[in-house]
């Protein structure tokens, strides 16, 4: 029998996935999955494992029956809102926390943050997973980064050199509610996007988010934004789900 | 040959000596405009569609065009503007009329309070009935809607009360309005939002005395929360869109709104030593330019027409402060700086590079 393949591709939260296949977890014998780091340069030195044209290359040996999933710029709502602003700022989402604002937070209006995310997919790296789609057979789903950690305090302890680099120590944390607005409105636009363009969205695995919608700790990552392995096996037998749903019929 | 007061006049009173003997490029109708302003002086504009185009070419020429309500530096400019933050000072849209600027002075300061309820759309998003079309998607609740009114609200306060110059661009006299309570809307509802009912909309022609009086409550107010202000008054040269006076030609009822600004305009600059006016109706409309100031559908002004404008109004506002063409760019604060260069880290969109995420592999 042949086997069907997942290529998985994507940017830094791609390391939980690559624990979770670390940790050889049962998922169906008739899948195959390979997961590559997105290449890119930092500090003068390339990293990853796979350049954009490579996976497109990768892509294109694929069969209809496999899947190509993304994880592609999944930290942009952290980069936007994980540091503390100067100008403190909220959005007004009934859904996410009952329409609270933070005392003294300038409030952003939802359409305005809402077509910053859109218009950055859909003008950046939206552009990828489109070239992906183009050359591929294979199906293309995309993935919604983790959400967000609601421990500031595990957040300062182990933010990633970017965020150290510009501040987070003097500035401080975001509060949670307010980041946990950003990345709704982060994977709604990828959502949307999917829908406009027949891609497979893929929200968080069932059971990671505790009540109040954040990331529950035993899928913390030791950083301050990505999850772990365990999550990651979450997120494999959650795709390994559709495909065995979309399994072609038995000859 | 006797002597009369036309003989002491200067070139400017006559018109072949500086209307039809001029070539167009260089009419310059400004009669007296004693206001000066600097690159520090804090100019504040508001007023109907060709008010925009004063405080674009303000902020290229290095002006401080002060703007209070600039949208949170977190998003790009271009994401601000395409929301219009810094269209105006503040996100108040088109302030078509004397009656609305003088209603958003009370409202501000919380002594009118307009009965009209939000407008919501069919897909169920919210329009501010007095900024209707300022969100572009609109709000996504009654609730959001309200608190960036308040927040808006706050910004106008803050505005009025630490201008140097406002700059005041009157547009039209027609408007409609509340049977309620009287408070009048930008646009007609039921055009861009909201739901037209002739049992709570009546139309509203404003007359010479309503305009005159409207702007000298405002003024009043405006000097009394900031008695240094100044203001420039401008009647914009643009057409109206459409009419609603009973039986009246679109043409008519132009000339005849544009005439009571005018007036209105002149009234209040000599019953006030702090209101100047601006010819930018003149400039535009004059025959001096053959109609060429006009686009095509004879209602928008060309860039050439604003660019004539604007040369004038510098050369008189900025006088000797403008050394070579445009004044050097305002310096911005240490706390400008630094918000600059947050905006900058979030709008080069890094992918951050979160190597550390290794770190949890295997653990």
């Amino acid at each position: 029998m042949t086997k069907r393949h997942v290529l998985i591709v994507g940017d830094s939260h791609i390391y939980a996935v690559m624990s979770a296949l670390d940790l050889k977890p049962e998922l169906p014998s008739d899948l195959t999955f390979e997961a590559l780091r997105n290449a890119t340069e930092k500090n003068g030195t390339m990293i990853g494992d796979v350049t954009v044209d490579g996976a497109i290359e990768r892509a294109a040996k694929l069969t209809a029956d496999d899947l190509v999933v993304t994880l592609y710029r999944g930290n942009q709502y952290n980069t936007i809102g994980l540091i503390q602003h100067p100008r403190p700022f909220d959005l007004l989402m009934q859904s996410v926390d009952g329409g609270q604002i933070q005392p003294g937070a300038e409030l952003i209006p939802v359409q305005m943050m809402r077509s910053h995310f859109a218009g950055t997919l859909r003008g950046g790296y939206g552009k990828i997973m489109l070239r992906i789609q183009a050359a591929t057979p294979a199906r293309v789903a995309c993935v919604a980064p983790p959400a967000p950690k609601d421990d500031s305090e595990h957040i300062i302890k182990g933010a990633e050199t970017f965020f150290r680099q510009h501040g987070i120590a003097d500035f401080g944390v975001t509060a949670a509610p307010v980041r946990l607005k950003l990345w709704t409105l982060q994977q709604q636009a990828l959502a949307g996007f999917c829908e406009e363009n027949g891609m497979i969205f893929l929200g968080n695995p069932p059971g990671t988010r505790n009540e109040a919608g954040f990331l529950r700790r035993r899928y913390y990552a030791e950083d301050a934004t990505h999850a772990n392995g365990p999550y990651g096996v979450l997120f494999l037998e959650q795709i390994a789900r559709i495909m065995v749903q979309d399994a072609p019929a038995a000859a | 040959m006797s002597d009369h007061p036309y003989r002491s006049l200067p070139p400017k009173a006559f018109w072949r000596k500086s209307v039809a003997g001029v070539a167009p490029q260089d009419v310059d109708p400004v009669g007296e405009f004693t206001l000066k302003i600097t690159p520090e002086t804090k100019v504040a504009t508001a007023g109907s569609c060709f008010a925009q185009h004063i405080a674009r070419h303000l902020k290229a020429s290095g002006f401080n065009y002060y703007v209070v309500e600039d949208g949170h530096p977190l998003l790009p400019e271009q994401v601000r503007n395409a929301n219009n933050f810094g269209m105006f000072s503040a996100r108040y849209g088109n302030i078509y009329t004397a009656r609305q600027l003088l209603q958003l002075f009370e409202r501000a300061y919380g002594r009118f309070e307009p009965q009209e309820e939000p407008w919501t759309d069919p897909d169920g998003t919210v329009r501010d009935p007095f900024r209707p079309a300022v969100q572009p998607g609109n709000f996504v609740s009654p609730g959001e809607m309200l608190a960036d009114r308040a927040q808006h609200l706050a910004a106008v306060r803050r505005m009025f009360e630490t201008l140097d110059v406002f700059v005041f661009t009157l547009g039209l006299t027609e408007c409609w309005r509340s049977r309620a309570d009287g408070a009048v809307f930008p646009l007609c509802p039921g055009v861009e939002g909201g739901t037209f009912d002739p049992q709570r909309h009546l139309f509203f022609n404003q007359r010479f005395a309503d305009v005159v009086n409207d702007m000298r409550v405002f003024l009043a107010g405006l000097r009394a929360v900031n008695p240094a202000a100044q203001v420039i008054l401008t009647v914009s040269p643009v057409p109206l869109m459409a009419t609603a006076a009973p039986g009246a030609h679109v043409l008519a009822a132009t000339t005849y709104s544009k005439s009571v600004l005018r007036v209105a305009a002149e009234t209040l600059r000599l019953e006030s030593g702090f209101v100047h006016y601006f010819p930018s109706y003149e400039i535009i409309t004059g025959a001096f330019n053959r109609g060429r100031y006009f686009a095509g559908d004879l209602r928008n002004v060309t860039e050439e027409g604003v660019a004539h404008v604007m040369r004038l109004f510098l050369k008189h506002a900025a006088g000797e402060a403008l050394p070579t063409g445009a004044p050097a760019p305002r310096q911005p604060s240490a706390a400008e700086e630094r918000e600059r260069m947050l905006v900058e880290q979030a709008a080069a969109f890094v992918e951050v590079e979160c190597e550390e995420a290794k770190l949890d592999r295997g653990s």
